[in-house]
């Protein structure tokens, strides 16, 4: 029996993991006391990591679709297939498109943006993940900048438009654990979860008004200082006309809970601030995300407002260049210079075109290649995601377990998972992580990347790389940001951060689409909830026999979707739990069935992300080309 | 102590001990992992031995209870009839160095998987594992063994108890078994001195002065308020949140047993098998119909402490359900440990 060290595959926060190898077999997990995240804790699903590496569910041969169905195939024989569906398309840049994902390793992710750019000659090259989770890429290059342990050590928290226990347990953990030392610690989102239990103050604001509640704390910030000291001018300027009656009219959150919750901060030197999802996929992001610097700014807080990166290697994924306008790095690919670079490590020409992001690539090409992604789940428009991939002329899907983007493919070939590969994922803190394998990959599987090469080798255009810490070798040598880091130097500590030099600009915030306004005839604001069950796009929970029973609780019993409405006005209608409603726009009528609670406040109506399917056409033209939700939308509900 | 005689060992000499003793079963004992990590892990050489270790995250219980634990194997043959072979493992295993708490915590176990329905698998393994352990000098950051008496030093209950006296180590033999484990070297034992007896009551007196000097969460005052219904039901809501249900207090728990059993196909047929399972998740109760008796986090919070501290479970399962080892301290993603639960079951009040 042994205890091998590896990095916890679902989110940012990086645990690390003991897998207990018997007999080439895993048969247990349990955290690492002396990580620096970790520090002995896991959650629910670090705790079920082996169930996930044993589990039943894998895709163990290549499969090749015949007669409308696939069927097992020899690797030649699906690899020729790729190779010949690929190469077709690729003739013209447009028709062409590969998806990488946040759930894949450094080296994975590293090699498919190589086979995109150099054999393929194409910058489609994205994520479905990545431009669910922060399309206009919020808060990058480095979306945290300070350690998640700091994030306990500072004097107050603010957390905006994240469910923190469910999305980065262990970052809740540092919150719970200041608040616990009496650190004041405020959330600002719709929803009562669990992080807001047991806040000081928890704002409540009406979804989509998040940016105005913010301005609200730091108008009153600004005010109790007093002073010309007291902030920028710009700043005051900013937040002038939020005063605490204009914030409760317009957010719903009472003035008194807003001084409450400024009068916490007042005295803080260091405020923590920090937004998830909730703020990032939403149409008012660059909003918020502004208001939210603002506020970091007055709290003395020179690390800005920091995005808590959901997946396990989301941060990694942008760093090596899954996004059309960046190589790895970040460097960009129009830049002739850094692409040189790469040409002569690599030989022949890479691509010049400009890309497309995910949406816009399912909705042009006409063959895709996509590895560890699941546009169909995680995408807003599941089924304009699903149409677009029925419509492919060629689709080749690699990966561990058959999602329903897999479902959909020409070919799939076996990734092997987690627990069987060596490679790194780079977590919410840039630090870059070792995974060492285990066992061996199950039945035919092989590590991503590997499968990626032997592609490139059946098109003509071979690559290769010896082993994983090679190609860790290339990515240090090509990408500045990566420089000095290698296998060796992740042996001897606990992985290495990458250093930031330099903050990524706010982008400038918009108008943003103009939210339609209660009435009342649609007297109660509908919204989709994206902070919520982030197992929702993560097919793995389901394939671990613990997590996919839990996840029937998760899914509150109705997987068939359901929306939350506050109990009051539930019981308003005489509504049932778990009745089926008929909810009304102006765009339309959708049939679900409406959980009570406690949690959501009056006048809202949330949708959690799962169920999004079946009310998206309430919000009119919903396929937004960028990624983002629709903007929340006035509904009437009855009973159906 | 008992009837067995005491004896001392140079330290100079252990490492030939352990030689002697892998001679005969495969022996566990703490090793270092990365860094500063340390583990229990089956030992190729004496010298992996980590003795001067604070207690580890994983409790011994994984060798008599695993996480996952295969009960039998069934495969389909040729002519169509099914095989199946149950699996219990008869594997000789000593543990070595482990803490007292965790001796504590076996005993306990040792009463659930025998009352009621024995447990062929548990029992088997007990029956072929030695417990050697040793005794702690001073308190870790998270211990409280002696709220429930299960140390720093013990009486009884091991098979062998080491205690560091400096040059040497005295060996409390407490068993038969602890006694053979002694004979496969007994060359390098000679019988304890009055002097090694005193030095080791003197420094488990140190080490009890060394707790006294601590805080008290008041273990025993929450078991009387527990077991005679004094709880309100505010005041379990009020703690629910701070739990962020992720079952670590159950998994590294040297009393708690919950489990579970599935099936994964493998060769051609399948395993069943036993797996940790955990009170703080809903499902653990959910029942086929929807109905879950325990749907609200603040009843799952309130039967892990039920359990625990209440006064029916103590006369049951004959000893306290927690040895004090401190390892939901570390573990617990929110704020719901022994301490801090016990202290406001006490006091009446959260935070």
């Amino acid at each position: 029996m042994r205890q091998v060290l590896t990095v916890c595959p679902y989110c940012g926060c990086g645990c690390g993991i003991y897998l207990q190898v018997e007999d080439e077999q895993v048969t247990g997990a349990m955290p690492s006391f002396k990580h620096p995240v970790a520090q002995g804790r896991l959650c629910i699903r670090g705790w079920h990591a082996h169930e996930l590496a044993i589990s039943p569910k894998r895709i163990t041969t290549p499969l090749v679709r015949k007669n409308g169905k696939l069927q097992p195939a020899t690797w030649g024989e699906a690899l020729e297939a790729v190779a010949r569906g690929l190469s077709a398309a690729k003739d013209s840049p447009g028709s062409v498109g590969v998806l990488g994902s946040s759930r894949l390793t450094n080296e994975d992710n590293f090699v498919l943006m190589r086979f995109a750019r150099a054999v393929l000659g194409t910058n489609n090259i994205d994520s479905a993940s990545r431009l669910a989770r922060n399309p206009a890429m919020l808060g990058s290059p480095g979306f945290m900048t300070d350690s998640i342990p700091s994030l306990g050590e500072c004097d107050a928290v603010v957390v905006c438009g994240s469910d923190v226990a469910e999305q980065l347990p262990k970052a809740a953990t540092e919150m719970l654990l200041a608040a616990w030392r009496g650190v004041p610690l405020i959330t600002i989102s719709p929803r009562a979860d669990v992080v807001a239990k047991c806040a000081d103050q928890s704002l409540r604001p009406r979804p989509g008004t998040e940016a105005l509640a913010v301005d609200g704390l730091v108008h009153l910030l600004i005010s109790e200082r007093g002073g010309e000291t007291a902030a920028p001018q710009e700043i005051a300027d900013a937040v002038a006309e939020a005063t605490p009656a204009a914030v409760e009219q317009a957010t719903g959150v009472p003035e008194a809970g807003l001084r409450a919750a400024a009068a916490e901060l007042a005295d803080r030197q260091r405020v923590a601030v920090v937004y998830g999802t909730g703020v990032t996929q939403s149409p008012t992001a660059e909003r918020t995300v502004a208001a939210l610097t603002r506020l970091a700014r007055v709290a003395g807080n020179e690390s800005g407002a920091q995005f808590l990166s959901p997946d396990c290697n989301f941060q990694g994924a942008c760093d090596m260049g899954i996004h059309p306008e960046f190589l790895s790095g970040y460097q960009p690919a129009a830049d002739a210079e850094a692409r040189a670079k790469f040409e002569q490590a690599w030989g022949g020409k890479m691509a010049t075109a400009p890309g497309s992001a995910a949406t816009q690539m399912l909705a042009r090409a006409k063959a895709m290649l996509v590895m560890g992604d699941d546009p169909v789940a995680s995408l807003v428009s599941s089924s304009a995601a699903g149409r677009a991939l029925d419509g492919l002329d060629f689709l080749a899907v690699i990966d561990t377990f058959m999602t329903e983007t897999a479902a959909r493919a020409h070919v799939v070939l076996p990734a092997a998972g987690f627990a069987e590969v060596d490679g790194t994922f780079t977590n919410a803190e840039r630090r870059v992580q070792r995974l060492r394998a285990a066992t061996k990959p199950a039945g035919e599987s092989r590590p991503g990347w590997q499968i990626v090469c032997e592609a490139a080798k059946a098109m003509g255009s071979p690559i290769n790389y010896d082993s994983a810490a090679a190609i860790m070798d290339e990515i240090a040598r090509l990408t500045p940001l990566y420089a000095g880091c290698s296998y060796a130097v992740l042996d001897e500590g606990w992985g290495w951060q990458w250093p930031l030099t330099a903050r990524g600009e706010t982008p400038e915030p918009g108008e943003g689409p103009a939210a339609d306004a209660v009435d009342a005839e649609r007297p109660l604001l509908l919204a989709i909830d994206s902070t919520l069950y982030p197992w929702d796009t993560d097919i793995r929970p389901l394939c671990a026999p613990t997590l996919e029973r839990e996840h029937t609780i998760h899914a509150r019993d109705y997987r068939q979707g359901f929306v939350e409405m506050n109990a009051a006005d539930g019981s308003t209608l005489q509504l049932r739990p778990g009745q089926t409603v008929e909810v009304v726009s102006r765009h339309g009528s959708a049939q679900i069935q409406a959980v009570l609670s406690e949690d959501i406040p009056p006048g809202t109506v949330l949708v959690p992300y799962q169920s999004r399917e079946k009310v998206l056409a309430l919000f009119g033209d919903a396929e937004a080309a960028d990624g983002r939700l629709p903007a929340p939308c006035p509904v009437a509900i009855r009973k159906a | 102590m008992a009837d067995y005689e005491a004896k001392v060992i140079a330290k100079s000499d252990i490492n030939a001990w352990v030689r002697a003793l892998m001679g005969n079963a495969e022996v566990v004992a703490p090793v270092a992992a990365h860094l500063d990590d340390v583990v229990y892990q089956p030992i190729e050489a004496p010298e992996q031995v980590a003795w001067d270790y604070e207690n580890t995250i994983q409790p011994p219980k994984t060798f008599l209870f695993p996480q996952v634990e295969t009960i039998y194997r069934f495969h389909r043959n040729g002519d169509r009839s099914i095989e199946v072979e149950a699996t219990v493992d008869q594997t000789k295993r000593v543990i070595l160095g482990l803490r007292c708490c965790d001796v504590s915590g076996v005993l306990y176990m040792d009463n659930v998987f025998t009352q009621d329905n024995p447990d062929i698998y548990y029992l088997a393994r007990r029956a072929n594992t030695t417990l050697i352990s040793l005794t702690c000098p001073r308190p870790f950051p998270w211990c409280f063994c002696v709220c429930s008496d299960a140390g720093p030093f013990l009486s009884s209950g091991y098979d062998v108890q080491l205690t560091d006296l400096g040059a040497r180590m005295l060996a409390e033999v407490g068993s038969e078994k602890g006694q053979a484990a002694i004979d496969v070297a007994a060359n390098l034992f000679s019988p304890a001195g009055q002097d090694a007896v005193d030095r080791r009551n003197s420094l488990e007196a140190e080490a009890e002065r060394l707790f006294e000097q601590r805080e008290t969460n008041h273990m025993a005052s929450a078991m009387r308020r527990v077991s005679v219904g004094q709880v309100k039901d505010e005041l379990w809501e009020a703690m629910a949140p701070w739990c962020l249900g992720c079952g670590g207090c159950n998994f590294l728990c040297p009393c708690c047993f919950c489990f579970n059993m599935h099936d994964f196909p493998a060769n051609g047929g399948g395993v069943h098998c036993r797996t940790w399972d955990s009170c703080a998740f809903p499902g653990l109760t959910r029942e086929v119909s929807g109905h879950n008796p325990r749907s609200e986090r603040a009843q799952r919070v309130e039967r892990r402490f039920y359990h625990k501290l209440s006064y029916q479970y103590l006369e049951k399962e004959g000893l306290p359900g927690c040895v004090g080892c401190g390892r939901c301290v570390i573990t617990c993603l929110g704020t719901t440990t022994m301490p801090n639960i016990s202290e406001g079951i006490r006091r009446g009040a959260w935070r």
